[in-house]
């Protein structure tokens, strides 16, 4: 298993695929940055209200005391970080198969569970790695657009335990995936899937909730969903209730993704 | 004698599709094992399933005399279909993740066997940059670094020139021979194959039809005069006494084959018709190694 991993982690820092998602972050960030950016200078006067396609509300001293760093951190995660971690890892493990690389690593000695399992530690890296990228470019940014005197020890506290959080939630999510794409063998539709679950999942989790609702059954299912708690995860205020339920909800989908996958990898022949 | 690989009625099946049929296949310690058959015969499904690739639907197998097949597989090098590399790295980057997932310590290994077959000096060049010639030996070199006892090659010389073909084939006969890497490999070259193999396996629509050693296959190749009779002993005697011809086998009840004399045919089958011997067939036999192949694979142009 060490080794499987020693080898995984190499691939992964020689891995395209990596470096360009994070860099996809990043200019995520640079534009939210720019934008907020511009916001402020028309409320400021320095730019005409209305220019560039940006309409800010009037009677706002600046967009940056209505948008603090948590917020803004929050916004990135519960948005952009899901589907670009999706579009990451669809990529990198199909990769393995788009080139029949992994027959490198079947039938080396090595059981097929403990294959997936490095697939998904390696992948947990990965995203890992992308959103922690992302997260210093924000604080880079906040430093170099506001000189940082938002910043102090309470909020990147805050931030910290945030980001410690997401990045739970984050590994289950990443299991998820690497089990479809695993699946799915095919590039486009992992993908494809993968997206739709983080775009659509949930109005599919409202419906069930509407459908419970209407049998009677007081369950509200989006409290256990990984999409759901990954934007709904509080910043700051994180209550045990919270706490303990992000924490069984990643635990529980880390481990029924990687056991399906698992599965479907140990009966599935390698081509 | 002591076997490599033994499979027992192995078979794979895909819905109703018997694409490996109770194959028994027995390779021996320090062979080349020449596996031929024409493309669809069921050649790579074998092979991936002895690699680990696929699991057989039904049947057994023992690699190095163990049926712990996890275990023996680390002893086994392979390179299936097309070599499995990462075409936006080097040759050393793939070698390198190789030789991470495989536990060698030793980090010279890598230019080692980059220098063995020939890509030490491929540098920074990134493999998707490679000639077809170049990926096969990246692929023989990936399936090499685990230092294998045995060596699962399938078309390995597909795609080379005549120049990347003998490099191939000499390295083979290199690990053959100064290491004793017992080779498992597939082509459909069979000329080139020959000059290789010291033992083949025939396969046909996913069985394995025949499994001999080259010195057989010289006798198989050789040119006869071939009588298919209705009574063997008395066409032989009528041979020796009246056309003293003593040169010649039986290898079956009523098949008979004459070695010599080739320009005596139609009197041979004078001599047996008068001395009341029925003859079926009498042809000239024996062929060039393709031509005996296609015999047995039963003609067809995509052996």
């Amino acid at each position: 298993m060490f080794n499987l991993l020693k080898g995984e982690i190499y691939k992964l820092w020689r891995s395209k695929s990596l470096y360009i998602c994070s860099a996809v972050m990043l200019v995520f960030v640079l534009l939210l940055y720019g934008m907020f950016s511009l916001a402020d200078m028309m409320q400021q006067g320095e730019v005409a209200n209305g220019s560039y396609g940006l309409t800010v509300n009037e009677g706002v001293t600046s967009v940056w005391d209505e948008m603090g760093i948590p917020y803004i951190v929050q916004m990135m995660f519960s948005s952009i970080s899901a589907l670009i971690v999706a579009i990451f890892v669809s990529i990198y493990v199909f990769g393995d198969y788009a080139n029949g690389a992994i027959k490198n690593v079947v039938g080396k000695g090595y059981s097929r569970g403990t294959v997936f399992l490095s697939k998904f530690v390696g992948t947990v890296v990965g995203t890992a790695v992308m959103q922690i990228v992302m997260v210093l470019g924000l604080l880079i940014c906040e430093v170099i657009i506001l000189g940082g005197r938002r910043l102090n020890v309470d909020v990147l506290v805050e931030i910290s335990g945030y980001v410690a959080m997401q990045l739970l939630l984050g590994a289950a999510l990443t299991a998820i995936v690497v089990t479809i794409s695993q699946v799915c063998r095919n590039l486009g539709a992992g993908i494809a899937i993968s997206a739709c679950m983080i775009m659509f999942s949930s109005f599919a989790t409202a419906g069930i909730n509407a459908l419970l609702k209407f049998m009677d059954m007081n369950v509200n299912v989006c409290e256990y969903w990984i999409l759901d708690l990954i934007s709904e995860c509080p910043m700051g205020n994180m209550d045990n209730s919270f706490l303990v339920r992000a924490v069984v909800c990643a635990i529980v989908w880390s481990v029924v993704a990687i056991g399906v996958g698992a599965i479907h990898f140990r009966k599935a022949d390698v081509k | 004698m002591e076997y490599v690989l033994k499979t027992e009625s192995i078979s794979k099946v895909y819905g109703t599709h018997r694409a490996v049929n109770k194959i028994n296949m027995h390779i021996e310690k320090g062979a080349i094992y020449g596996f031929i058959g024409k493309n669809g015969a069921g050649k790579t499904t074998f092979m991936r399933m002895v690699a680990g690739l696929a699991t057989p639907t039904e049947g057994s197998m023992e690699l190095f005399g163990s049926k712990d097949l996890e275990k023996q597989r680390k002893r086994m090098g392979t390179l299936i279909e097309h070599s499995g590399v990462y075409a936006n790295m080097t040759a050393k980057e793939n070698l390198e993740i190789v030789r991470r997932i495989l536990g060698i310590t030793e980090k010279k290994t890598v230019d080692e066997m980059l220098e063995f077959v020939g890509l030490g000096a491929t540098g920074k060049k990134k493999v998707k940059n490679f000639s077809m010639g170049m990926k096969q030996r990246l692929g023989i070199a990936i399936s090499l670094l685990c230092n294998p006892d045995f060596l699962i090659l399938d078309e390995p010389i597909n795609g080379l020139d005549p120049e990347g073909i003998r490099e191939i084939r000499e390295l083979l006969l290199k690990l053959n021979r100064e290491r004793g890497i017992t080779i498992l490999i597939s082509s459909h070259i069979l000329g080139e194959l020959s000059k290789i193999a010291t033992h083949y396996g025939i396969i046909r629509d996913g069985e394995l039809i025949e499994e001999f050693e080259a010195e057989n296959l010289q006798e198989r190749c050789r040119r006869c005069q071939k009588l298919i009779v209705d009574n063997d002993e008395l066409a032989v005697s009528l041979l020796e006494e009246k056309l003293n011809i003593h040169n010649y086998d039986v290898p079956q009840q009523g098949v008979i084959r004459v070695f010599e004399s080739f320009e005596l045919q139609e009197q041979m089958n004078r001599e047996l018709i008068l001395g009341g011997v029925n003859i079926r067939e009498s042809y000239m036999a024996g062929q060039d190694l393709e031509g005996y192949f296609m015999d047995l694979l039963g003609g067809g142009s995509d052996v």
